[in-house]
Parts: C-alpha cells; structure tokens; sequence
C-alpha cells in the first residue's frame, strides 16, 4: 500500500520471525505451554495482518495458513507436536524469504505451495499420529486428549468462526475489501446491479447504542445518501423528561429505501450495529404502473403485523378513514401508521420513477401539455370555489368529499407540473455555437463548460431564458474574456473559459454565468453612470449595486462600440424578461479574475405558492417564496423629511411602499393595517396592505398583450369565489421605490 | 477544525501508514505504541474525536484499553475503531462488548480506512 | 379601415345608442360578474374577468368612443369577442348596457361613417347600418380595441 512504509514493516516482521523461532523453538521443550503457542500465533498473525498492506501479498497469503495451524493448536484443536514445530520453523524460514524477495507477484515456489499444502493437510489431521510423509522426526505427541472425530469438527467451526475468511484466504487481498458478495434471500434472481431496488428497514437500535460511541443519525444520513429515501422515527417510547435517560437511545427507524446499490450496501450502514441492534431489511416489490395494484393501507398494516385482523374490520366499518379510527382507538401507534403511509407514498413515487426511467417514454406535442396544465388549473380553481362554498354550508359528508378531491387535485397538479419540466441542458448545446463562432468573430479562444445541464425547470421558462443567457454569454465574451494576447500578459493561460451553470434552489433555479475574464472595472462603470445620470455625483454603490447598472437600458463602458454587445443594448433586454419571469440577477466580479452572473428564476410559472392580501375590496397575491414575514404596520411608520417611507423593522429601518397609493386604491384607510416585507434582489421591503388573508395555491395567469405595459403587476389569478385577483410584481415596485428613494436622499 | 484521532498500534508500519492516510486526509493524529501509551495519551488530551485501536498488543491489549477509556467520562461516546483481522470474528464481538463502535479488517486500503473513520467520526 | 360588410350583425345599446358588430367575432354574451381594476392600465380597459378560466381584458366600447364610462352598477352586459390582435387572436370582455338581437344587414343598408363630428371617434366606427327601427352603429373592434398603448391600434 504505501511503500514508505515498506522498509518499517520489513525490519519488524524481522524481529517477529526472530521471536518466533525462539518460541518455536522453546515449544518444542514445553508443548503445553500455553503463552508460548499464544505467542506464536500472536508473533504469525501480526506478520499476515500487515504484510498484505505493504506489498507482501504472496507472504501474508501464505502466513494465512500457517495462522489457521497455531490457531487450531490454541484453541485446543490440534495438538502441538513435532510435525506442528517442524512445519511452523519451515515456514518461517520461507516467510523471511518472501520477504527479502523483490517482486510478490511472482506464484508460490514448489516450496511454499508444498508447505501451504501440508498445513491445511496438518489442520485436516488434527490429532493424527503418523508422521508427515518426509519427516524423518516423529517427535513428542501431544494427540491423546483430542478425540479422532474433532478434527473434521474443529475444522468446520474454524471456518464458520472465520466469517468471510474463506472467501479471504482463496482470493486474497482484493476480497476482504470488498463487502460480501454472498447473494441473498432478498436478491430477486434478475436483480442486477445498477438498477433500482426497494428495501424496507427497520432499525431499533440498542438502547445502550450510545455508550459505544456510535452516532445514531449518521447512520440515517448513511442511509439516505445511498438513494430515495423516506423514513419515519417511532418516538413512542421516548419517556416523559424526568424518566428520560440521555445517554440511552429510545427512538427507532421504520425506512424505505430505493436504491441501485444493492442490499449490500445497505448491510454496510449497519455493520457495526448489528446485533446489538434490530436491523430488519427487505425487499419490496414495487409493481407496475399498469400491473400491479398499490397496497391498500389495511393490506399493509396488517401485513406487518401491527393491527389485528378483526380490529381492522371493526374500523372499516366506520365511515372516517381507516389510520384515523384506528389511532383513535388505540389501536395502532401513530409512528406505525405514518411508516405505512410514507412507505405507500414512497412506493407510488418509485412506480412512477420506474415509469420515468423505463423504456417506455411517449412523445407528446407541447400544446396538449399547455392545455392539460391550464385544465388543471382550472380544477385548482375550481377545487377553491368547492372548499370556500363547503366551508360556509358546514356539511360533513360534503366537506370530505372536498377534503379528497382536494389531496387528488393536488398531486394531479404535481403531476402535471412534472410532465412540463424538463432538463435545461438542450438549451446549454445551443449556447456552445454561439460561443464557438462569437470567440472566432472576436479573435478570442474562447471554451464553454457548463455544469447541471439536468436541472429540470418547466419548458416556458426555459424557452423564455434562451434570449437572456445569449446576451449574458455574448457579453461575456465580448467584455470579460481577453484576447490571448491580453490574457497571457497577465499570466493567464491564453484559453479563456465562459462556465454555465445550473442548479436548483429551493422552489428557484440558480443559472449562473462566470468567465475567467478581466472582470468588471467598477470605476469605469461608476463614471459612466454619473456621466449618465444615473446615479448622484458622490452616491456610494456597493460593488453588488454598481454591478447592476449593467442591465440599466443605454449603459454600456465598452471603449469601442462592436457590433456585438458595445452598444449597451442587450444587458438591459435581460434584466426586463428575468424581472418578467419572475426571477432576479445578481453580479458578483473581481478584477483581473472574471464575472459571474447568477439569475435566479422561479422553477414555474404556472403554478406558485401565494399569499392572498387584501386592500379595501381588491385582492392581490404575493409569491410566498419572496415573503419574509408579515408584520402590524407599526404607529411610528411614515414619511421621513426627504420622502422616503421607512418603518422600524428587527432593529433597522425597513422602506417600504403604499400599495393603496401605488395601485390607487380608493376607500377608508382603517385604523390596522399590516405589511409584508418581502426579500427582493437581496434588499428586504415593505409593502402596506389592509389585510394578509393567508397561503393561496395560484394558478398564474397571462393579463396579455393589452398589458404591457402595465407595470408594478405581473399576473392574475382566479380566486375561490372565480373574481380574478391581480399578482403583485414586487420586484418592480420595489425597484421604483428604491429608485425614488436614491432621487429624493 | 481539523478532527483529531488518536492510532495505538505496537507496529511501526502500520502505526504510521495509518497516520500518514489520515494526515493526507487532513486529520490530526496522534500515535500510541501500546493501550497503557494509549491511556496516557487520553489523559493529557482535551478531546480525540476517534481512536484506533489494535487488539494484540504487549503491556495492555486493546480490549482492555477501550474499557478502560470508555470509564474516562470525557471518552464515554468518542467511535474506537478496533483494527482486526478478518479472521478473529471473536474479537470484533470482545471489542463491541468492550464498547468499540467499529472495525478495520486488516489488511486495508487506504481508501477503505478512511471511508470507516468517515463512517463513524464524521 | 375595413369596410363592414354584409352579414349577420350583434345589436347593444350604449348610452340609448344601438351599435352592432359582427356576429362571427362574438363567443358568448355573459351576464355582468366581478370586473377587477387593474392599476395602470389604459383608460379604456376597465378591468379584467374569469372567462372559463381564463383571464380576460373587459374594454368599455363607451369611454372609447365618448369619453364616458359605462356603469357597472347598472349590471350592464359582458360580450366575449375575438380580437384581432395584430394577427393574433385574443378574447376580450366588451360591456354594454343591453343587448338587442341579431340581424342581417345588406351591403346596400350600409354607409360609410361620417368623416368629422358628432360626439363618437370616427376611427373606431366601420359603418352606418340603415334599418326600418333605425341607424345602427358598426364598431371597428380592431381599430377600437387593439391597443397597446392609447392611440389607433397597432
């Protein structure tokens, strides 16, 4: 393994076989003598443990069976006798040789295979008398206490004791690296490696788990590392505080597990535990889409044996849903039921992973998919309308109903959303042309790496994202990227590279676009927005700020104008159609290092998590993702001397905007009014609202082309009673709001 | 901060192979020769955060050593990893009841010692 | 400017006024719902509305032409058209305060729209319709609706 390492081993298995010899010989007055047969073993099993690692393979091969001899003469098996002394002294000559050999890969002599031989020959015979064929001594025989029968018997416990050590001493070296390979019960025939597996594992650990330092949660996250998994802890038997014992572990683990590393790898996690600890691990089978029937829950429990049969007709009788009467009733423990209910989900989630990785895929024109996601847009609506009107009628039965279908349009929703997504990496591809012929128009070399071309984002976004990402990369190439010469008078290599990358963020996707570059000159770009108005004479911009003025329309600080990018045309195209989507841009630069601009984009746009707020009768929504908290509108909130609308907020001063004057918004002003502050390309506002009614599924809707140039909204969707409520485009409001700020300050 | 282990081995070559691995890996290591140098390193030590642990060893075997360092509260829920070879499937169970979290089936790569210390201490 | 053509024509009234416009650009009359203001818009689009789950524009053929709004307390009528949208096809809300009935009118009924005065925007107006009950005025929905910004449209 390391062969610095090699001379330190090789001087110390010197002293060992030096050792040896002495106690061998020493054995040979003494046989009984316990220490001395120890001593030996201990001496043989050193030497083979370690010689392995440092490149002594062929020795610590054969030491192995020398090792199984004295360790059968030490545990009683054999008897220690002149053919026992005889053998181990040979042998130990022969080890000293192999260690002064050169090469260990070169076979076993006649010599060694001769003496490997007459080892598992000299364990096989166990008590035998007779003096080994060649041996001319036929010295003190120790065989009397051992029956002739043990021999076979001894010999089958010590490879039973040995574990995989059968499996070791024939193959080597490589096989104790690796796991087992024994195939087991849970192996389906046809299971092959690579393809996804289900497994369900149960894992009670000890409860003295802890005392042996081993790390319970590890061993979970060891888990889910291995693929897909879904895992419910049973914390029943946590005892009340004053009961508890902190150094014992009380809770256990009811996973599923997909993964296409095999119930191997699975056993692994737990190698050290098991025994102590409960470790249960099956493979499950998932069924076909089509084939197979998903398991009833009913079907399951009782399957695992955790309801009885005639308490799960009882509670199929009641009208209430079945985990529900069963919980209320005591029968069944709630961790019980929600293992059940995450291994259905997750089994329905593998069926369809199946589905979507198998050979089956079908082609479907774009427009049946925009059709199918409005449908399902007007069912989320429509479901709305179904849960508000329920709501106010107060019938159960219709309520439950309401309830379900609910649950049903939301994973239809998921579905559907789903089936829009796809990889951005076929835009990536397009990207590499316009890289290859700009950088030659340019007189650049220029090379394009991109990075998470399977991030999934829905297919409108990815085909409103291709004009941006070419006027980012264009610019680039045109600004960041030196000549080769330039390049090389600064020390870089003259191939410049341009990385795309995409990667997902919460409910967002982070597309960032960097270039080893020079960087942008943020005095330049402070000048020449001074020059242009801008900004203020002496108005202080963070880097993070300054950098944005890129995207401002007619900014551009290239010295000539190409026909490329110079004319300050483009940068600001970007900024409009990622605002419009949505999305921010950020920049982040140093000089002489290169660029990055990162836009971050919402996953759809179909579909968001909104919150509903209301002023005087209008409604609007505010994307959830951006909401940092919703907060009173506080007393000492209100216009500094210069105009700017401020309030206090967690110890600093938050501004913010009047949507009931940025919309125009008629009627009596009441006496409480609450704001959401929002996160907004990195700065955090206010907007002042009548009232937050709550979390509202919205389904976004175009205002169209009549529209356009309505700002400050960027949407509509339709409400629970069919009016339709208005989406707030914060990012440009804030944006004139900041804006006005820095004119009045 | 880098973790800090703590390797006991009476072996020179597989004392300091082992350190070499971990100390590539950015570990911090310290050696012992034998479970009594082990236990005196424990002592003038504020933490390790894993300790490795040959069984045969002269002056004090590594069974002992590892009940004796689990009495030591500050070492009570530290992973000690027993090296072991795979034929001593006793051993493995007289250092789990000794209070051992793991094993290394000696002989080792380097990537298979590492991949156990990750396993446990991590 | 198309010239209106004969055919079957829609007949509203506006502010006591009969207007027509052509029945093969109408989808559905509606009876008035919930129209919201959006802030900002141009002065003629009173707002939008669900239709089918869509949202759509509601104009007010009223404003555009005199100036005057029609009112929405008065439960006035929402006709759903096809917009011609510079080749596009669009649907919008167009309010009236009734609607009549539909009728055909010959080319020979129809003459083209007075060149100057009167209260309405002669650009918006295709034709005169002559009829025994009366005149009746012929919108230019494209000229009158398919803006983008508050002149003729685009």
């Amino acid at each position: 393994m390391i062969d610095k390492f090699r001379e330190t081993f090789r001087e110390e298995a010197e002293e060992l076989l030096s050792q040896l010899e002495d106690v061998l010989l020493e054995l040979e007055t003494r046989p009984d003598d316990v220490e001395l047969i120890n001593a030996a073993f201990r001496a043989v099993h050193t030497i083979k443990g370690s010689a392995g690692m440092f490149g002594f393979e062929k020795a610590g091969r054969f030491t192995h069976d020398l090792e199984n001899l004295l360790d059968a003469c030490r545990s009683g098996l054999r008897a220690v006798d002149s053919r026992v002394i005889d053998l181990s002294l040979r042998a130990r000559d022969k080890i000293r040789a192999m260690l002064a050999e050169a090469d260990s890969s070169a076979p076993f002599d006649e010599e060694a295979q001769a003496l490997m031989a007459e080892f598992r020959a000299a364990v096989e015979d166990g008590s035998q008398l007779s003096p080994p064929p060649g041996s001319g001594k036929a010295g003190s025989v120790k065989a009397g206490s051992v029956k002739a029968g043990s021999g076979t018997v001894g010999a089958t416990s010590l490879s039973a004791g040995s574990g995989h050590g059968s499996s070791g001493a024939d193959t080597g070296r490589t096989a104790t690296m690796q796991p087992e390979a024994t195939q087991t019960g849970a192996d389906k025939p046809g299971f092959k490696a690579g393809t996804d597996e289900t497994y369900r594992i149960v894992f009670e650990p000890a409860p003295e788990i802890f005392m042996n330092g081993t790390k319970v949660l590890k061993l979970i996250e060891e888990l889910a590392e291995l693929g897909t998994l879904s895992v419910v802890p049973a914390v029943e038997a946590i005892p009340p505080m004053d009961l508890l014992d902190p150094e014992r572990c009380y809770v256990s683990w009811n996973a599923v597990l997909t993964t296409s590393s095999g119930i191997n790898a699975i056993r692994d996690v737990f190698i050290f535990v098991e025994g102590a600890s409960r470790v249960v691990i099956e493979h499950l089978d998932i069924p076909d889409e089509d084939g197979g029937r998903q398991k009833r829950v009913g079907e399951m429990l009782l399957e695992r044996g955790l309801v009885r049969p005639e308490d799960l007709g009882e509670a199929l009788k009641s009208q209430k849903r079945l985990g529900e009467v069963l919980l209320e009733n005591k029968l069944l423990k709630p961790s019980d039921l929600e293992s059940v209910l995450a291994e259905q989900a997750h089994i329905k989630h593998a069926q369809e992973h199946q589905h979507d990785t198998g050979a089956m895929s079908v082609r479907v024109a774009s427009v049946k998919l925009d059709q199918l996601v409005d449908l399902v847009g007007e069912m989320v609506t429509l479901q709305a309308r179904l849960t508000s009107s329920t709501s106010t009628l107060g019938d159960t039965t219709l309520s439950g109903i309401a309830e379900q279908l609910e649950r049903l349009v939301s994973q239809l929703r998921d579905n559907a959303m789903s089936v829009r997504m796809l990889p951005i990496g076929s835009t990536f591809n397009k990207f590499r042309r316009v890289v290859r012929d700009l950088s030659s128009e340019l007189g650049k070399d220029v090379e394009l790496l991109t990075e998470g071309a399977e991030t999934e984002l829905d297919k409108t976004v990815i085909e409103r994202l291709n004009d941006p990402l070419v006027h980012i990369i264009r610019n680039s190439l045109d600004h960041g990227v030196e000549s080769p010469d330039d390049r090389r008078a600064a020390g870089k290599p003259p191939k410049g590279t341009v990385c795309l990358k995409a990667s997902h963020s919460g409910a967002h996707v982070v597309i960032q676009v960097s270039d080893d570059g020079k960087g942008l000159d943020m005095d330049a770009i402070r000048r020449k927005a001074t020059e242009r108005g801008l900004i203020a004479p002496g108005e202080i911009l963070s880097d993070a700020d300054a950098g944005l003025l890129i995207f401002r329309a007619g900014f551009s600080t290239a010295v000539s104008v190409t026909s490329v990018s110079g004319r300050g045309v483009g940068m600001d195209v970007v900024k409009r159609e990622i605002d419009s989507l949505g999305g921010t841009v950020s920049v982040e630069t140093s000089a002489g290092v290169g660029s990055t601009i990162s836009l971050q984009i919402p996953l759809t746009l179909a579909i968001i998590e909104g919150l509903l707020v209301r002023i005087a009768d209008e409604h609007f929504v505010l994307p959830l993702s951006s909401v940092e908290a919703c907060i009173e509108l506080p007393d000492d909130a209100g216009q500094t001397s210069n105009g700017s609308r401020l309030l206090s907020y967690r110890g600093d001063l938050l501004p913010y905007v009047e949507l009931r004057d940025a919309f125009a918004i008629q009627g009596t002003v009441p006496g409480f009014r609450q704001v959401v502050v929002v996160n907004s390309q990195e700065h955090k506002i206010g907007f002042v609202v009548d009232a937050v009614i709550g979390d509202y599924q919205t389904v976004i809707k175009p205002l169209g082309r009549m529209f356009k140039d309505v700002s400050g909204i960027s949407g509509a969707t339709i409400l629970g009673d069919g009016t339709v409520a208005l989406i707030i485009d914060f990012n440009r409001l804030a944006h004139s709001a900041r804006a006005a700020q820095a004119r009045s300050a | 901060m880098a973790k800090k282990l703590l390797v006991i081995d009476d072996s020179a070559a597989i004392r300091q192979s082992i350190t070499y691995i971990l100390q590539q890996d950015g570990y911090e290591t310290v050696e012992a020769i034998d479970g009594l140098d082990g236990l005196q390193k424990l002592d003038s030590a504020d933490r390790f955060d894993c300790i490795i642990t040959d069984v045969n060893m002269p002056n004090m075997d590594g069974i002992t050593f590892i009940r004796k360092a689990r009495e030591n509260p500050k070492f009570k829920f530290v992973p000690i990893l027993v090296l072991t070879t795979e034929s001593q499937g006793t051993k493995m169970n007289e250092g789990k009841e000794a209070g051992a979290t793991g094993w290394i089936v000696k002989p080792f790569s380097a990537d298979k010692l590492l991949a156990v210390v990750k396993k446990v201490a991590e | 400017m198309a010239e209106a053509i004969s055919g079957r024509y829609l007949t509203f009234v506006l502010a006591d006024e009969l207007f027509a416009v052509p029945v093969g650009r109408v989808e559905v009359v509606l009876e008035m719902q919930r129209v919201t203001r959006v802030p900002n818009a141009l002065p003629f689009i009173r707002g939008v509305t669900n239709h089918r789950g869509s949202v759509i524009p509601v104009v007010d053929p009223l404003l555009r032409l005199e100036g005057v709004p029609v009112d929405l307390e008065a439960d006035p009528a929402i006709i759903v058209l096809q917009l011609d949208f510079s080749g596009e096809a669009l649907s919008i809300g167009m309010l009236a305060d009734g609607v009549r009935e539909v009728m055909d009118l010959e080319q020979s009924m129809i003459e083209a729209p007075p060149r100057l005065g009167g209260r309405m925007d002669s650009r918006f107006i295709q034709g005169i319709g002559k009829t025994p009950g009366g005149f009746v005025v012929i919108l230019d929905l494209d000229a009158a609706f398919a803006a983008t910004s508050d002149g003729v449209a685009s």
